[in-house]
């Protein structure tokens, strides 16, 4: 896979994702209140009933920062991606949030014209988009250090190839599972609460959840300071 | 036992996931708290698919003997198990090998079945030198750099040798000018008492004697091929002697890595070992650093002065100083000599000393080499050849080196027993034509200074390796004077 591939790749992978939290956005409480103020300021007044076009000035603004994010190439611009993403989809999860802090602080009803399931969708899309992003910038990398060492453009290539197609079934195996885990989420619920009672005890029920978090948490540590 | 830790960009991934989950639970939101799972399951399954492992690799081919500017090849199998990843293997040849066909460096992508990968090249060596390719290295890297690369070598051993051209000289083809390549002053004596060093087997001659014939190899011989008998040829003793020596200091690497004055001083010396030998001349080679001069002879105490204790009824005058610590004695000059011999194992021995010389091979100085050899070249009559770079500004080595020289030999008029063989290595380095001119003019400068070693009664023999060969540049000198 040449070079070039990577990055048609990569931008497409960017321009959906960002496509796709900014039309989350428009949808949201966050920015209708925004748009309101807009409206209300001297800027309604000047671009007058244009005003019904800012939500797509607010898409093709997003895709452009996109773009330009884009071709700086590197891993700190692909982070600026991630970000900028996660800042549009953000007032989503606040709309489906069940303490929803800025929605209290701004007086902002929630406005819950997207589904659960798009919100998460989305969300999963931008996971998938960060994860694709940060390790294509790592093959690059890699590209160019082989260059640099004497192997062969060909070689390159079909190390790239391998990479690129392991990168998708490791990314689309983690949104199966994780969209898998959100789906069965409801029933995992109803199951525990027949298995415990109709109302479990709640000190139970949070001992439970601190000591799964904490044993995570000890694998994890004792997984790092393994040694083969 | 290898260290297989997590790379830090995996660290980001538990951070986010660690995020999400915080955040997930400030809002109360299912849905970043599921999100948040999406970095560590993909963690999770990256580093349980694991990475792959390099489980053999050989070298297919042998152990070479070739010439300077020959091609060596080889090709390597590499199998790898494991999971998918990324494998690069090298063979790391040395410096002055110049890759020609094929790669000696390979990466590929293993994927989830067991692969063996095949490759070679062919390298073009341009240096004498004895090369010992021991190790291939090789990196296997996680596919999406999820653990730390793993590094490793096997040791699969290869020894090239590559032989420096002698530069012969067999016949000189221009019969106006005689051809006088100074000869040892017992080369004279055409026949010696035979030895018991074997040298060759050749056809009979009238006049051989029938205890020389090998019944043997003439019984084989006449079975399949009528012809004459077949005798044993000894090495014939003699008193002829010709001592080389060689200049390895660092002026004489001017020019290239590969293409440098010490290796046109290396091949004449072969040239003349081979001339020699052929005549039945007993040649000794000694290589010797020209710069050594400049800290010759220096004394430094390596000893602690005898402790004689407290001088009973003597007042000390002088305050007593602290004696400090013995410097550290000037370290001792390797020699490298090869005493004098005849045959085709002299000549061996020769050759396989000069794989090895490289600037600074030596630390004797002229004078102390000649020193070294002294127990040699007493008594003998033999030849000297020095094969050196000229420089007018340093020449009080050679000249120390020359004057060290007539101690051992007695002065026959109108023959030189010292040949200083003068590689020119200003025409070496040069490679434009402007460079080319300032080496003309910098050998101009030389000339004074040939004129003083010709009156010291050597033989300045001066070879521009670019522009003649050696068998001119011995021919020059004979119709020159």
């Amino acid at each position: 896979m040449k070079e070039n591939v990577i990055r048609s790749m990569e931008l497409g992978v960017s321009l959906v994702a960002c496509y796709m939290a900014a039309v989350t956005m428009v949808q949201t409480a966050l920015y209708a209140k925004i748009e309101g103020m807009v409206q209300d300021s001297f800027i309604g007044y000047l671009v007058g009933d244009y005003i019904s076009y800012m939500d797509l000035a607010t898409i093709l603004l997003a895709l452009l920062a996109i773009i330009v994010f884009w071709r700086r190439g590197d891993a700190d611009w692909f982070g600026r991606i991630f970000m900028l993403n996660m800042l549009m989809f953000f007032p989503a999860v606040l709309d489906r949030s069940t303490f929803n802090w800025v929605g209290l602080i701004l007086d902002l009803p929630p406005r819950q014209e997207v589904t659960p399931l798009w919100v998460f969708m989305v969300g999963l899309l931008l996971q998938v988009a960060y994860l694709t992003l940060r390790h294509s910038v790592r093959f690059r990398e890699m590209r160019q250090e082989l260059l640099s060492r004497g192997a062969a453009p060909e070689d390159i290539d079909q190390v790239s190839g391998g990479q690129m197609g392991y990168l998708m079934m490791l990314v689309a195996g983690t949104a199966v599972l994780t969209a898998s885990i959100y789906l069965s989420a409801p029933y995992v619920n109803d199951a525990i609460t027949n298995l415990l009672g109709d109302s479990p005890d709640q000190t139970f029920a949070t001992a439970l959840g601190i000591t799964v978090i904490l044993l995570l948490a000890a694998a994890l540590i004792f997984y790092l300071r393994s040694r083969d | 036992m290898t260290a297989r830790l997590l790379t830090q960009d995996t660290i980001e991934l538990v951070v986010t996931t660690v995020t999400f989950l915080v955040m997930g639970m400030f809002l109360g939101n299912l849905i970043l708290i599921t999100l948040g799972m999406a970095p560590i399951i993909f963690l999770a399954l990256g580093v349980l698919i694991g990475q792959p492992s390099v489980t053999s690799v050989e070298r297919v081919g042998k152990d070479i003997k070739i010439n300077v500017d020959d091609k060596m090849g080889d090709r390597i199998v590499v199998t790898v198990d494991g999971g998918p990843g990324v494998v690069t293997v090298a063979d790391v040849l040395p410096k002055s090998f110049a890759l020609e066909e094929g790669t000696n460096f390979k990466a590929f992508w293993k994927g989830l079945k067991p692969k063996t990968v095949e490759f070679g090249y062919t390298a073009l060596c341009p240096k004498r030198g004895y090369y010992d390719i021991g190790e291939i290295s090789h990196e296997v890297r996680h596919p999406l750099i999820m653990s730390s690369n793993q590094l490793g070598s096997i040791i699969a051993k290869r020894a090239v040798v590559v032989q420096p051209h002698p530069l012969f000289v067999r016949k000189i083809r221009n019969h106006k000018s005689v051809t006088k390549i100074p000869m040892p002053m017992d080369a004279r004596f055409r026949f010696g008492i035979p030895t018991t060093d074997f040298r060759e087997i050749r056809d009979y001659q009238q006049g051989d004697h029938y205890r020389n014939i090998n019944w043997k190899a003439s019984a084989k011989r006449l079975s399949y091929r009528p012809g004459s008998f077949l005798v044993n040829e000894y090495e014939k003793e003699g008193k002829k002697m010709v001592w080389i020596f060689l200049d390895c200091a660092v002026h004489m690497a001017l020019g290239t890595t590969v293409n440098n004055t010490m290796e046109y001083a290396i091949r004449a010396t072969l040239g003349f070992t081979n001339f020699y030998l052929e005549r039945d001349c007993r040649v000794g080679l000694c290589v010797y650093d020209h710069d050594a001069f400049q800290w010759e002879g220096t004394f430094r105490r390596t000893e602690k002065p005898p402790e004689i204790g407290v001088l009973e009824g003597i007042d000390q005058i002088e305050a007593v100083e602290e004696e400090t610590e013995v410097a550290a004695a000037k370290p001792r000059s390797t020699s490298r000599v090869i005493f004098p011999d005849v045959g085709k194992r002299q000549q061996y021995r020769i050759t396989r000393e000069l794989l090895h010389v490289d600037v600074r091979y030596s630390t004797e100085s002229l004078k102390e080499a000649i020193h070294s050899c002294r127990r040699y070249i007493v008594g003998s009559q033999p030849l000297f050849v020095v094969i050196t770079m000229i420089e007018a500004a340093k020449i009080k080595g050679l000249v120390e080196g020359v004057k060290e020289l007539h101690r051992y030999m007695v002065r026959a008029v109108g023959r030189p027993d010292i040949v200083l063989f003068n590689v020119q290595g200003y025409s070496v380095a040069a490679q434009t034509e402007e460079e080319k001119i300032a080496a003309g003019f910098l050998t101009y400068h030389n000339k004074p200074v040939y004129d003083v070693l010709r009156g010291m009664g050597c033989a300045v023999v001066n070879w521009d390796p670019i522009g003649e060969s050696f068998a001119q540049a011995l021919q020059r000198q004979r119709v020159a004077g």
